[in-house]
């Protein structure tokens, strides 16, 4: 089968799914394929992911490599987001305390 | 004065939950491993230590994600010993050791070019530093 003929046949994918995944697909034993469909429909998507980077040998196993590194890059920059604005939070509810130790002891 | 001390505890139980939060000793190795990974990407790999070091590395990321994976339970049970909070924390770190294995399979088997292997290498590399970053809440970019 050709990409053209599975672009006709897989009328419920987009253009862009079938021109990264496409090819690989293709290249795929029936066995294979087989298990990449088991996976899926089991909701083990990193298996099926998995299954599907092995077949990716050329530039493109780079490029998946580059994307995980721009994803924990992202996760990172979240995250010392998250924790500077707890650190604010912290500061304000601190200095809320404070206040109030203060006028406690009448100050 | 209750409603203070509920907003502390509601902040104090966000900080520690927001990245990774690892054991003591684990959190040496994955400093320790950051700071070689480091070294690594400072100087040219030639491809056979770039191969020997992914092979290490799909050894690293395994004990990483299987740290990651006990501790989530242990999160549950015994708090203080929580370790990775969140789930896009985790998704990453397993996607982290499947990948570094797969690679590692290909690189035997001889599939990829030699720049492929060496540009792997490299990524893995950064992964171990992301992983060091998101322990310490750094949101340097790699």
């Amino acid at each position: 089968m050709t990409l053209e003929e599975l672009k006709t046949r897989m009328t419920g994918l987009s253009d862009e799914f079938l021109a990264e995944y496409g090819p690989i697909l293709l290249k795929m034993s029936t066995a294979e394929a087989l298990s990449l469909i088991s996976l899926i429909a089991s909701g083990k998507e990193v298996e099926a992911w998995a299954l599907v980077l092995a077949q990716k040998t050329g530039p493109d196993a780079l490029a998946e490599a580059q994307a995980m590194t721009v994803s924990w890059n992202e996760a990172n920059r979240a995250n010392a987001d998250s924790l500077a604005l707890q650190k604010k939070a912290i500061t304000a509810i601190l200095g809320g305390v404070l206040s109030i130790a203060l006028a406690m002891v009448g100050l | 004065m209750k409603r203070i001390l509920l907003g502390l505890i509601i902040v104090f139980t966000m900080a520690g939950c927001s990245g990774i939060q690892a054991t003591k000793p684990m959190e040496t190795v994955i400093s320790n491993n950051a700071a070689v990974a480091a070294v690594q990407l400072s100087t040219d790999q030639t491809l056979e230590s770039a191969k020997q070091g992914m092979a290490d590395n799909a050894i690293t990321f395994k004990v990483y994600f299987d740290a990651a994976t006990i501790n989530i339970f242990a999160y549950w049970f015994v708090p203080e010993k929580q370790i990775y909070c969140t789930a896009r924390y985790y998704n990453l770190l397993n996607k982290n050791e499947v990948a570094s294995r797969v690679f590692l399979q290909n690189v035997n088997a001889g599939s990829y070019a030699d720049d492929v292997v060496k540009g792997l290498y490299a990524e893995e590399l950064k992964w171990m530093q992301a992983v060091n970053d998101a322990v310490q809440g750094s949101g340097i970019q790699r």
